[in-house]
């Protein structure tokens, strides 16, 4: 999601642009403004005056009240700084998952567009088995055996999710390797490597980009299915987790399950929000018709 | 003919698939660290009965006989055995199954209706207010995880409001069969099933919803327009029938997704399903069961996929008369 | 009387903070059992001009001003009721043919079906396909392909079955948008020697609307040129081809015809062919003025800020250009 763009100026022309457009996607803007919230929370709950959220000092099954907002869990921790605690993990999850997946799928995405021919024909009927196979139990079985550290969980996300973005840059660099720019590329001696590298790729990123904010929603909700399954790094809090031992006391604490499950759905909804906007300005088909504006 | 050849493809497409699952089994056990035998064997098994497990699937054998011999015994339908449940895991797997299919299908059947009768609402007012308010909720309601929404679900009309049970598929306490049998199971369905449809109608609103708008500025449409029918007339007669493909494909294209909810629902609502399985597979470490379940899932989806190609094929006249 | 007139049509496209002017003050009359017409580039609002019409402009167009008189009537003062039974019945248009002109997954049979009972609604099905097999015929196609899908089809024969749809309830007017687009000469030739001999045999008045000269010379009795949605020459199709007045027309002709040397001399002295063609549509916003403007080679100064009208010129050939006021 890091670009290679040549100026700055042409860079931030391009996303002032885009915010422009962005505006009127009342949807969309929710979505920034909750994530905002979200990400503001997750890079400084360090500084925040909350309750540690590994103590269990406390009474435990005790209602949301004023001194702990959200109530405390069955071990007597309080769970308003543990949902905010959790913030980190759902986050860093997701976007360390969504690089992966971005990095194998450009990768692959782009050398099966670019070279064509039988390596093409190998990866996309790849690309289209991974599509069909089931992810979450894929990465079940992986982690289950190879470890479940938080990096584990990202970089196995993110290996069992590259197909779609690998389809996407495919078809981009499928579309621009034939316009003049590339060709002058080639008459002027480019090697193959810059041609991919500086002029493909940088311009396949745009489309890329919506994609990717979807994909950090949904391993957000795959980690959180994985930790509610006991598969998540033990040594984190994560929303899935609570929620798990939430839902023993789901007769008599609700508000031990309820909280964490809140803060996945602003978390995921706010992304979700914005990658549709994003998808819908741009994919061209559905702009042209112009009446969100 | 060009369908037998399409035929042929799409089979071919489905083989190659599994086999790539029953390869990626393979490999993640063969390459994890540690002794592959081991892992299959489980975490109480004792020296001699590694040692069984290892002569069973020649793990002590080179690579290339090993995979033979693997996809050998997956071929007869031996998938394993779980130490802890102590059958065969394609037992314990068939006895399964029919639970989690039953709220998958039903689920998804539902979600399907449901999906499309919003999506024809706000589709006549594209763009409008409403129509964005609903695609709006629709994101947010696909950003719940499944089992929270069981959960809460059980809060509200099993605890508070004692409406529905609050887990099993049937009440433990009674002895009834047959019809009484049915019902019961139905009763206890409801709730699991409202969760699994209410996290897949998003899905089938937005095709729905883009197919019909598209559709809607096609050619045809301006024709019929110019040649006087009314716009109800031409949505209903016309703009519906070419909007119904794509939803149908597209529960194919999730049912991977839907799987994996199904499962996640189960363990909250305690279904003797897939997940329920998994849950206690995966705490236990018993491979060879998380295995099984993950090459089932992949063939069930693969399958699943294949049958809809299939059926778009039969349906759509514009593939069917070449 | 005259079947058809239209009196100083405007219609305006609203799109967002811009609004584009498509037709401005467009003027002309249909006789009947002729052929007229419609000859401009896009942009010039020929497809304007049909769905005007046929009242079947999209939601942000906006008619501002002028009447539609068909055989005494002003169609855009009639409610739905009364335009439904108008249209088919005594105006109907072959649209344009594309891929998408017919529903994909509905057979041709019941696609036509649904038009004919839309207007003749008691009718049994043993008349319905008497009817459909009748027109067909009289398009120059098969009955077979009332079981087929439009994709099984080819080009000419959508074109037919479009064409055998208009024909369905016996209009006096038919509209032909853009007849023989995407397909090849000679089905081309064959379609328009077909609609010419429909015309003459069945006796309904043909509006042909095309960008392309050939077609219409071939085929109209009278031509309308139009450029940047308004009326800039009319007159007998021999005479706007071998006698072209309007510097637009002339320029097209040269282009797309062989004319006499001496116009030609004329016309390559005072052309500036290096003049960037800025796109038509997007600058007649409530432009005053001479639509052709930017491109004429004899403009002045006059010409950009008063709009010429029509002027009779010889016969029945009228012009819009200050060059003739004289």
């Amino acid at each position: 999601m890091k670009s290679k763009l040549k100026s700055d100026n042409n860079f931030f022309y391009k996303y002032l642009l885009l915010w422009n457009r962005f505006k009127n996607y009342k949807g969309g803007l929710i979505g920034f403004y909750l994530f905002l919230v979200v990400i503001f929370i997750a890079l400084f709950v360090p500084f925040l005056p909350l309750c540690d959220p590994y103590s269990i000092k406390f009474q435990s099954f005790l209602p949301p009240s004023f001194s702990h907002p959200f109530g405390t869990d069955e071990m007597g921790r309080d769970i308003f700084s543990r949902v905010l605690w959790g913030s980190r993990t759902s986050l860093s999850v997701g976007f360390g998952a969504a690089l992966v997946s971005s990095i194998v799928g450009v990768l692959f995405g782009s050398l099966a567009g670019y070279v064509g021919g039988k390596l093409d024909e190998l990866l996309s009927r790849i690309i289209d088995i991974f599509l069909m196979i089931p992810a979450f139990f894929l990465i079940l079985l992986i982690v289950a055996i190879y470890g479940s550290s938080i990096y584990y969980v990202m970089l196995v996300i993110g290996l069992t999710t590259w197909p779609s973005t690998a389809r996407i840059v495919r078809a981009q660099i499928l579309s621009l390797k034939e316009r003049e720019f590339i060709y002058a590329q080639k008459v002027i001696g480019s090697s193959t490597f810059r041609i991919l590298f500086v002029h493909l790729i940088p311009n396949s990123i745009q489309p890329i980009f919506a994609n990717s904010i979807l994909q950090v929603a949904s391993a957000i909700l795959l980690e959180a299915g994985l930790s509610f399954l006991g598969l998540g790094d033990p040594n984190v809090v994560s929303w899935g987790k609570m929620i798990y031992s939430g839902t023993s006391y789901i007769f008599t604490s609700w508000w031990i399950a309820f909280f964490p499950g809140i803060a996945i759905v602003v978390t995921v909804a706010s992304l979700n929000l914005i990658g549709d906007a994003l998808v819908t300005i741009l994919s061209p088909k559905t702009e042209e018709r112009g009446a969100y504006a | 003919m060009e369908w037998k050849d399409y035929l042929l493809r799409r089979s071919a497409q489905l083989l190659l698939t599994v086999f790539f699952a029953l390869i990626i089994n393979f490999l993640i056990i063969n390459l994890a660290p540690g002794d592959p035998a081991a892992l299959m064997a489980g975490e109480l098994a004792t020296k001699e009965y590694i040692e069984a497990v290892r002569e069973r699937w020649g793990l002590n054998k080179p690579i290339p006989e090993r995979l033979v011999s693997y996809l050998l015994n997956v071929l007869q339908g031996n998938l394993g055995y779980s130490y802890t449940y102590l059958q065969s895991v394609s037992n314990l797997i068939a006895e399964r199954i029919p639970v989690t299919l039953l709220l998958t299908l039903t689920s998804s059947i539902i979600a399907f209706f449901v999906g499309l009768l919003l999506a024809v609402k706000t589709s006549q007012k594209a763009f409008s207010k409403v129509d964005l308010f609903v695609s709006n909720v629709m994101l947010t309601i696909y950003s719940i995880p499944s089992f929270w929404l069981g959960l809460m679900l059980i809060g509200i009309f099993g605890v508070a409001l004692r409406i529905f049970p609050t887990s099993g598929m049937v009440n433990v306490r009674s002895t009834g069969s047959g019809v009484f049998l049915i019902l019961d199971i139905a009763y206890h369905s409801i709730l699991p099933i409202v969760t699994l449809a209410t996290i897949q109608v998003p899905i089938y609103y937005k095709i729905a919803r883009n197919t019909i708008v598209e559709q809607s500025s096609e050619d045809y449409v301006s024709t019929f327009l110019m040649a006087g029918m009314s716009t109800s007339s031409i949505f209903k007669k016309y703009v519906l029938r070419n909007s119904l493909l794509p939803p149908v494909t597209v529960f194919a294209l999730h049912l991977g997704y839907v799987l994996s909810g199904a499962a996640l629902v189960e363990v909250v609502f305690g279904w003797p399903g897939m997940g329920r399985l998994l849950l206690s597979a995966v705490y236990s470490r018993d491979y060879p069961l998380i295995m099984g379940i993950y090459l089932v899932t992949s063939i069930t989806v693969s399958l699943a996929n294949f049958f809809v190609d299939i059926l778009y094929t039969l349906l759509d006249p514009r593939v069917r008369y070449k | 009387m005259n079947l058809l007139e239209l009196n100083e049509i405007s219609v305006e496209y609203q799109l967002g903070k811009n609004d584009i002017l498509a037709l401005s003050n467009v003027s002309f009359s249909m006789y009947p059992k002729e052929i007229l017409g419609i000859l401009g580039e896009s942009g010039s609002g020929k497809s304007t001009l049909a769905l005007t019409i046929m009242r079947a402009l999209p939601k942000n167009a906006r008619i501002i001003g002028g009447e539609v008189i068909f055989n005494g009537k002003n169609l855009l003062n009639l409610s739905e009721d009364e335009l439904n039974s108008i249209r088919w019945k005594e105006i109907s248009i072959i649209p344009q043919n594309s891929m998408n002109s017919l529903s994909p997954v509905h057979k041709i049979r019941d696609q036509l079906r649904d038009i004919l009972l839309l207007h003749e609604p008691k009718l049994d099905e043993k008349e319905v396909i008497n009817i459909m097999e009748e027109k067909l015929r009289l398009a120059n196609i098969s009955e077979d392909v009332l079981d087929k899908f439009p994709h099984q089809l080819s080009g000419g024969m959508r074109q037919r079955i479009l064409i055998a749809a208009s024909l369905l309830c016996n209009p006096e007017l038919i509209i032909a948008d853009e007849p023989t687009t995407g397909l090849d000469v000679v089905t081309q030739y064959q379609i328009l020697k077909e609609l010419k001999n429909l015309q003459s045999a069945k006796g309904f008045s043909m509006m042909i609307i095309s960008h392309d000269i050939s077609v219409i010379s071939n085929t109209s009795h009278r031509t309308v040129v139009m450029y940047g949605g308004k009326v800039v020459e009319i007159g007998p199709s021999d005479s706007v081809v071998e006698s072209p007045l309007h510097p637009y027309t002339r320029m097209l002709l040269e282009v797309q015809m062989e004319i006499s040397k001496k116009t030609q001399n004329e016309l390559h002295s005072r052309t500036n062919f290096n003049k960037p063609h800025k796109s038509v549509g997007v600058n007649f916003a409530h432009h005053s003025g001479c639509p052709f403007v930017q491109r004429c080679p004899f403009a002045t100064e006059k010409c950009k800020t008063e709009a010429p009208t029509l002027l009779k010129v010889n016969n029945d050939h009228y012009v819009s250009c200050f060059l003739f006021n004289k």
